[in-house]
């Protein structure tokens, strides 16, 4: 991240806080569409969350500390922008119809149908916390600095997410193969 | 089958999934909408270097006054709200809604009261709303909180974690764990029936939390039925499921949950003492489910029977 620009942002500078929506908010979409799994729910919070910044920015005293805090405002976004009745809005998936299916490919497609449902039902901080460390690649304890959690915390929220995942996976995977028969 | 191997695969195209291009009309509405948000201040008082001459030591203090009422008003002032942009930080201050000085530019519900922040670290004194929304809320919901209050996912909470801690929050359930602790497997089935009746036999009935017989009470102009639940002292977290525990769940799977080692997702406490309100609206079922805890004093507890006397439903 560019500290000139960040400071320049900072001290008001439009242009310069133009360049840097520019430079993040792809990555900051990216999470929030992963937390969230709603793509329009996580524009509206990724909006909210960089006028949030702007507004704030002059709070800011280490511009190198710029990523961390920018992922704190858009986790604390989309804690507070989310409706509770729309953290389960239903994807429609769009089956592709010009190739040949094959068993791999129904099988990674039911795999993701049942990770989805699994991650629906964590809860928001473990959402944030699961897609920070292992889509953001942010190590635990970054991730409990941008979020302002004890580390512990942190590791906790990534242990109950990855338990519940790994339990509905391993239980759809029983399920697929006693349907086809690979169970004794 | 590798399940280690396969998991993580699976997990690496779950989140691969889809693209990250920010679409252009979400930025052009950031950038247009700097153009009139202003930044905050950030005051900061620099260090003196040279003495000071006493008329300059008095034209300093009175400027230290004016900064640190400043400073107090951008702390406590209407807008305290740390999180995101229009969450709701901007309450009105009496039941009328009438505009404070600093509107909030999306707190505006449908009856000009404002929505209750999901997030916050310090919620302004006034009237607040939970919008109807067919998850939490069959219909709108308002209430007046005084100072002291926080908000985590959009309940209300005061001395969060602590030994006093109170908060209140709003439910529709759909179903019932027969166990909150060996709760897999345990939802009832069938699932509980529509009645507030209903409800409250299952949640009396509940394994290993003692009730109170339900009594009728009126909330919000709408009657309904009050019981009193607790959260054995003695729980050990890890003899339940997941090490969580789970009373009951919404639709669409929203479950209140306790994360003994994460106090701030959790939603019970060993010791824990729920009160439960079971609202007929109009024939849909309501839940204004409040807690506290043994060190909550008798003060706490006055202010929040005081909001409760303040709700008010409307369908």
């Amino acid at each position: 991240m560019d500290r000139d620009l960040v400071e320049r942002a900072r001290s008001g500078d439009q242009a310069a806080f133009e360049d840097l929506v520019h430079q993040v908010s792809d990555t900051l979409f990216g999470i929030a569409r992963r937390i969230l799994r709603d793509p329009g729910l996580a524009e509206d919070v990724l909006q909210n969350a960089l006028v949030t910044i702007w507004r704030k920015l002059p709070h800011l005293r280490e511009p190198d500390r710029f990523e961390a805090w920018a992922y704190r405002i858009l986790v604390n976004a989309c804690y507070a922008d989310a409706p509770r009745n729309r953290l389960w809005a239903s994807t429609v998936r769009v089956l592709p119809v010009d190739r040949a299916s094959d068993a791999d490919d129904f099988q990674s497609i039911s795999d993701r149908d049942e990770l989805e449902q699994a991650f629906r039902r964590l809860p928001l901080d473990q959402r944030a916390v699961f897609v920070l460390h292992h889509h953001a690649g942010m190590p635990l304890v970054a991730v409990a600095d941008a979020l302002g959690i004890p580390e512990g915390t942190a590791r906790s929220r990534l242990h109950y997410a990855t338990r519940a995942l790994r339990a509905a996976f391993v239980a759809s995977r029983a399920r697929d193969d006693l349907r086809e028969g690979r169970l004794a | 089958m590798n399940d280690d191997h396969d998991f993580e695969h699976a997990t690496r195209e779950f989140l691969d999934d889809g693209a990250d291009r920010t679409p252009a009309a979400t930025i052009d509405a950031v950038l247009l909408a700097i153009r009139t948000t202003p930044q905050e201040r950030d005051l900061r008082i620099p260090w003196r270097t040279a003495p000071m001459s006493n008329p300059m030591r008095l034209v300093a203090a009175i400027a230290v006054i004016v900064v640190a009422g400043v400073a107090a008003f951008n702390l406590f002032g209407p807008s305290p709200d740390a999180g995101g942009v229009g969450a709701g930080g901007e309450p009105s201050a009496s039941p009328s809604p009438a505009p404070t000085s600093t509107p909030t530019p999306t707190a505006a519900a449908s009856a000009g009261v404002t929505v209750f922040p999901g997030y916050s670290d310090q919620v302004a004194p006034g009237t607040y709303l939970w919008p109807a929304d067919g998850a939490a809320t069959p219909a709108d919901v308002t209430f007046t909180i005084p100072s002291g209050w926080i908000s985590r996912f959009g309940v209300p909470h005061k001395d969060r974690d602590g030994p006093a801690e109170m908060a209140f929050g709003n439910w529709i359930i759909a179903n019932v764990y027969a166990d909150p602790c060996q709760w897999q497997g345990s939802a009832l089935d069938p699932a509980v029936g529509p009645t507030v009746d209903d409800l409250a036999a299952a949640l009396v009935a509940q394994k290993g939390r003692a009730a109170s017989p339900p009594t009728d009470v009126t909330l919000g102009g709408y009657p309904a039925k009050r019981i009193e639940l607790s959260v054995p002292a003695d729980l050990d977290p890890a003899t339940c499921d997941e090490g969580v525990m789970r009373t009951w769940n919404a639709p669409g799977d929203r479950v209140e949950t306790w994360y003994p080692e994460e106090p701030e997702a959790r939603g019970l406490r060993s010791g824990q003492l729920n009160v439960a309100y079971i609202v007929d609206v109009d024939g849909d079922r309501l839940i204004i489910d409040t807690w506290h805890m043994p060190g909550t004093s008798a003060a706490d507890l006055a202010e929040l029977d005081a909001i409760l006397a303040s709700m008010r439903i409307e369908p």
